[in-house]
């Protein structure tokens, strides 16, 4: 569902030099599948995942999503995905229910208003559904943002450390959620610096630091690979060993 | 289309809803004219006493004379403030009614002149001294200042804070076509500055009709003036509201926004002054100078004058200053990429 193939990406500095965000990183996805991206902040995840949301474009490499090429059929790919970052925001004027009908039918769906009220049952945002955004709390508020992500129910969905800010109890809805998206045969690529929402979540782990892929594979196989039995250490293991 | 309905629909609930965008949009046009009512109405006593202290100057024939009040000074010449005009029973009062003193006359006289006498009072003044006058001197200039005003916020909170709050973000990660998204943006805009200017239209209409009850005086404004006023007057402030939109388009955040918008709208706001000067004229002096020209041809037009050459001018710069702002501003708006 998810092929990317040596993604660069550069970007100007405050000081008019190049630094580069995102160095060759190569890495795949499938249905039915969560696959982690580990990193520091600053590693390139956030990069990565906004080349293959179509939000930026690659200086160069190639990526596909849902089978659509993220340079020569954008909008596809954005049909096809379901985003979610911490700063991605909600319209505070607008209510959960108009949210979800807008984005709802800017995604093409025909069926936006009878998908929104689904979504409201489906993330129990229904007595906050005529409430506007700016009036809910913070944990109520990225409620209803992975709702709108998902509202047109995509086959990939691509969570930029989606539990930044959230409390402990939307945190396990979330995951409920995702594991429950694998179960439907969705595609998730979930990037994330805290080491045990990976370990619960993921099938695979891709580590990424300074915008370069240092290991790919299962929990299991990393382990065996370093040596180390606790993924954070596996994880410290991997970042130090490479000279950036 | 579908696309681009939904974008406008939350664009305008999002603005409406916004408490600056109602209180510059719509309640500031439609009661600056009210206020300025009232605060003349405020300022009335002033006038009272100043009043006090003139005598106007009448031509009276010498069958009312002994009738004049000690209040108006009776005399010969032209330059009298009102003329009385005898025939029969029919005592007719000829005064202008944009011209103070005048009116103060015929109201002295008309309140002196009492049976066996039937009174009427007769306006002759010229057109650029009736109350519609004043109406063309002022409204052009002040609807352009407010739809200005009024398209403001509307411009930042739709390319700005769309930015600040991540909302960009939210909408371009959807499959919504690119125009669709910057065409909503940019017709909410222009929805909200008519609706501004519309208000405005309404504060000042009401005023117009309220003051014309309070002292007795013709409008002088008739319909298929403002009918054909109002198309110039949509295209004023469609252009202005561009203006607003081009400057907070490059903007990084609101602040940055505010400072170069309110810049671009002092500037816009002088040249409509400059339009409302009582000598200003719509000729070769003024006639190339964009918005003034504007300003001046909406005042001929409220006047029942043609706008001649010098109108068309105004009308093509409008549409090139219109047009290359939009263009700009949806450049900008389709070229914008998340970091």
């Amino acid at each position: 569902m998810i092929v990317a193939e040596g993604l660069r990406k550069a970007f100007i500095n405050g000081e008019g030099q190049p630094v580069l965000a995102v160095d060759g990183v190569s890495l795949d996805a499938h249905a039915g599948e969560i696959v982690g991206l580990l990193g520091p902040n600053g590693a390139g995840k956030s990069t990565t995942m906004r080349m293959l949301s179509t939000l930026i474009a690659p200086d160069s490499g190639s990526a596909r999503v849902a089978g659509h090429d993220v340079r020569s059929a954008p909008a596809e790919v954005r049909r096809s995905i379901g985003y979610l970052s911490a700063s991605t925001g909600l319209f505070g004027r607008l209510t959960p229910r108009e949210v979800l009908v807008y984005v709802a039918t800017l995604q093409g769906c025909v069926d936006a208003e009878a998908r929104a009220e689904a979504s409201l049952d489906r993330f129990d945002i229904r007595k906050f559904g005529n409430v506007t955004c700016d009036r809910l709390s913070t944990g109520m508020k990225q409620k209803v943002s992975i709702a709108r992500a998902v509202v047109h129910d995509p086959p990939v969905l691509i969570f930029d450390e989606p539990t930044s800010g959230l409390d402990v109890l939307v945190a396990q809805e979330l995951f409920a959620f995702l594991e429950e998206a694998r179960k439907r045969g969705r595609c998730v690529l979930y990037s994330t610096h805290i080491m045990g929402e990976a370990e619960r979540l993921c099938d695979r782990v891709v580590v990424i630091h300074a915008g370069v892929v240092l290991a790919s594979g299962t929990v299991a196989e990393l382990r065996v690979r370093t040596g180390r039995e606790r993924l954070e250490e596996v994880f410290v293991q991997l970042v130090r060993g490479h000279a950036p | 289309m579908r696309v681009l309905l939904a974008v406008l629909d939350a664009e305008l609930r999002q603005l409406l809803r916004d408490i600056n965008t109602m209180l510059f949009s719509v309640m500031t046009p439609l009661f600056l004219f009210p206020l300025m009512l009232f605060l003349f109405s405020q300022g009335q006593a002033l006038v009272d006493g100043w009043e006090e202290s003139l005598r106007p100057r009448v031509v009276v024939p010498d069958a009312l004379a002994a009738e004049l009040p000690d209040n108006v000074q009776r005399v010969s010449g032209p330059d009298a403030d009102a003329t009385v005009v005898l025939d029969g029973r029919t005592v007719t009062v000829r005064y202008r009614s944009g011209d103070p003193v005048s009116d103060l006359a015929r109201r002295r006289l008309v309140d002196a002149l009492d049976e066996p006498w039937d009174i009427e009072s007769h306006d002759v003044a010229p057109e650029k001294e009736a109350l519609a006058s004043v109406l063309a001197q002022m409204l052009p200039g002040l609807l352009v200042t407010l739809a200005v005003i009024a398209s403001m916020y509307p411009a930042m909170e739709a390319v700005v804070a769309d930015r600040e709050r991540g909302t960009l973000e939210t909408t371009l990660v959807t499959a919504a076509p690119r125009w669709a998204f910057v065409a909503g943006k940019l017709v909410s805009v222009g929805l909200i500055t008519l609706l501004a200017m519309t208000a405005t239209l309404v504060g000042a209409l009401v005023t117009l009709f309220h003051l014309a009850f309070l002292i007795d005086a013709p409008i002088g404004l008739p319909p298929a003036r403002l009918v054909a006023f109002l198309p110039l007057a949509a295209l004023t402030a469609l252009a202005g509201a561009s203006i607003s939109l081009v400057a907070a388009a490059p903007a990084r955040s609101f602040k940055q926004a505010q400072n170069t918008a309110s810049t671009a709208a002092a500037v816009v706001m002088l040249l409509a002054v400059l339009g409302m000067l009582p000598k200003a004229e719509l000729g070769p002096e003024l006639g190339f100078i964009p918005i003034t020209n504007a300003v001046l041809s909406m005042r001929q037009v409220l006047l029942g004058n043609s706008i001649g050459v010098w109108g068309a001018v105004a009308v093509v710069e409008l549409l090139v200053i219109g047009g290359l702002a939009t263009g700009w501003t949806a450049r900008t708006l389709s070229r914008e990429e998340l970091r």
